[in-house]
């Protein structure tokens, strides 16, 4: 019985001449909630494109749930940064998140009674049912975030990609998409999550994976997180990274 | 006011039968081109209908060159493909990175408009040109539409509001979140080809009507207006399909009263519809300001605790 959600293999992915990706390999087990961390441009958010079928690697091979990516599109759900859209659109929330029933409708079928209720579950679960009708523009970051958890949600995945959900979100959502988060794996869902914030990544994550362009170092946070493997991706960064991990000033 | 009074009278005098199949034509025209509009604007590519009917023109030329008369099948045809390759252009200087979307989509038009021009220069030495009346394909006749072009702009309406509406869903999500919808499995690009079809169509069949210069604002200002007057997208383009129709109307009465053009009085209704819009949406807007300063998505909620000693972000 295969034992991975995601495994990743000899991946390389350049924009132009410049490699974003440099033989990847990695492995993510079911059930976990992994922190994909690294300095920028280190191919983080490029690495769940790539998963996603966003970007065509220039090389490797990636496999959701032990087959490739097209058989198993309808178990990943990804959330991508919330700057990547225009939130000045005319939709309100449930518009939003109930786009992610989409993938299960046909071209011209409409949502039927169940979306609509799984979409109403899963408003509820990130707290914005009472926000159901207000236009998406009005909303703030942190409720944005929440709509795009939703949609997520609606998708019904056995395996969520998320990029920078912690960015810019005021404190009650970040504990809120944390918890949120944490019920999803003991559900049985493996998530991946893209992550800036290196105090709070052994508090968050069962494993880490640390990125620059190559993979430096993947498994228990404890073992990724050395002073060598952060010297490594963060250069001479690193001793102002390592004060504050150790709680130095 | 003047443009209800003119409406009125038109109405209340007898209507010249001729005017039945002009005003048909460009209400007809004005649904189809502004409910695709509202699409592209919300996709922040309206000046896309502009570069595709500028560069519409030049095929239009050369399909005449090549068949010496007026060849309506063959003059479509040219004005098609001219414009096709012009969107393939642009997606391909817009792609190499170093040439932006915008600058592409301006170096395509000028280079076809400048095609145009050339080919327009060797034909005004041929009087058969003149006689075809190509100029009218520039700045829009729309006077010259005859009963017997009803049945094309029907069929563009119908297909515009059939395809839209078949595959809704498909629109909407592709146009709010396009990497969303690719990680859905949905095929993205049959969609982008499908709405570039229709838009080049819209735009070649809307050439002798509009003319070359105003089609864009027939494809934009319906879905711009409505912007001010709906947060469903839904309700965005039902919307500025019906505001394209009634300016195809109105603008053509008015213009009939008064002896204008009809294409630019359309555009000049269109932007006072406009404007009007943008009044109405101010005026809501300060009223509701009034009575609730602080609604809940835009005020700013404070953290409930001191959050300890946040890590400098890393990037």
């Amino acid at each position: 019985m295969n034992t991975l959600a995601l495994e990743v293999e000899d991946l390389t992915v350049a924009y132009g001449e410049n490699p974003a990706l440099w033989d990847v390999d990695l492995k993510v087990p079911k059930g976990i909630m992994m922190g994909l961390i690294g300095p920028n441009g280190a191919g983080k958010s490029t690495l769940i494109k790539t998963v996603m079928g966003l970007i065509r690697p220039a090389a490797g091979t990636v496999r959701v749930f032990g087959k490739p990516h097209g058989e198993s599109q309808s178990r990943v759900a990804y959330v991508p940064q919330r700057s990547s859209v225009d939130w000045d659109f005319p939709a309100t929330v449930k518009d939003v998140a109930l786009m992610g029933s989409y993938g299960r409708l046909g071209w011209s079928t409409r949502p039927d009674r169940k979306e609509h209720k799984n979409t109403q579950d899963a408003l509820e679960r990130v707290g914005l049912s009472d926000l159901a009708n207000r236009p998406v523009h009005q909303l703030s970051g942190g409720q944005q975030q929440r709509v795009f958890l939703a949609r997520a949600l609606v998708q019904k995945a056995d395996l969520y990609l998320l990029d920078e959900p912690f960015q810019g979100v005021d404190a009650a959502t970040e504990s809120l998409i944390l918890d949120l988060l944490r019920s999803l794996r003991s559900a049985g869902g493996t998530i991946v999550v893209v992550h800036h914030d290196l105090q709070t990544v052994a508090d968050r994550f069962d494993q880490a994976a640390l990125l620059k362009v190559r993979l430096v170092a993947s498994g228990p946070v404890s073992e990724v997180l050395t002073t060598a493997n952060l010297q490594q991706a963060y250069g001479i960064q690193a001793t102002s990274l390592l004060a504050i991990r150790d709680g130095t000033p | 006011m003047k443009a209800m009074d003119g409406t009125i009278l038109a109405i209340s005098y007898e209507i010249n039968p001729a005017l039945v199949s002009v005003v048909l034509g460009t209400a007809l025209l004005g649904l189809a081109t502004g409910a695709l509009g509202s699409l592209a604007v919300l996709r922040r590519n309206s000046l896309l209908g502009d570069a595709l009917s500028h560069a519409a023109y030049p095929g239009l030329l050369a399909g005449f060159l090549l068949s010496g008369t007026k060849s309506v099948g063959l003059m479509v045809l040219g004005a098609i493909l001219a414009a096709a390759m012009a969107l393939y252009l642009t997606n391909l200087l817009g792609k190499g990175g170093r040439v932006r979307p915008d600058a592409a989509l301006a170096l395509v038009m000028g280079c076809f408009f400048g095609i145009a021009m050339v080919l327009q220069s060797h034909l005004q030495q041929n009087p058969s040109a003149a006689q075809a009346g190509l100029k009218d394909y520039l700045f829009g006749q729309a006077g010259l539409l005859l009963e017997e072009d009803i049945p094309l702009l029907v069929c563009l309406a119908l297909l515009v509001l059939f395809v839209l509406g078949w595959g809704w869903s498909r629109w909407k999500i592709i146009t709010f979140d396009r990497s969303h919808a690719l990680s859905l499995g949905i095929h993205v690009p049959f969609w982008d080809m499908l709405y570039s079809f229709l838009l080049i169509l819209s735009v070649v069949i809307g050439l002798q009507v509009a003319g070359v210069v105003l089609m864009s604002a027939l494809l934009v200002m319906p879905g711009c207006a409505s912007r001010y007057w709906t947060t469903r997208m839904s309700s965005l383009v039902t919307l500025s399909g019906i505001t394209g129709a009634f300016l195809g109307i109105g603008g053509t009465f008015t213009a009939d009263e008064l002896s204008w053009p009809p294409g630019p009085t359309i555009v000049l209704l269109g932007f006072i519809w406009l404007f009007i819009s943008y009044g109405a949406f101010e005026i809501r807007r300060k009223k509701r300001a009034l009575r609730q300063p602080f609604s809940p998505g835009n005020s700013f909620t404070p953290p409930p605790f001191p959050i300890p000693g946040k890590a400098p972000s890393n990037g």
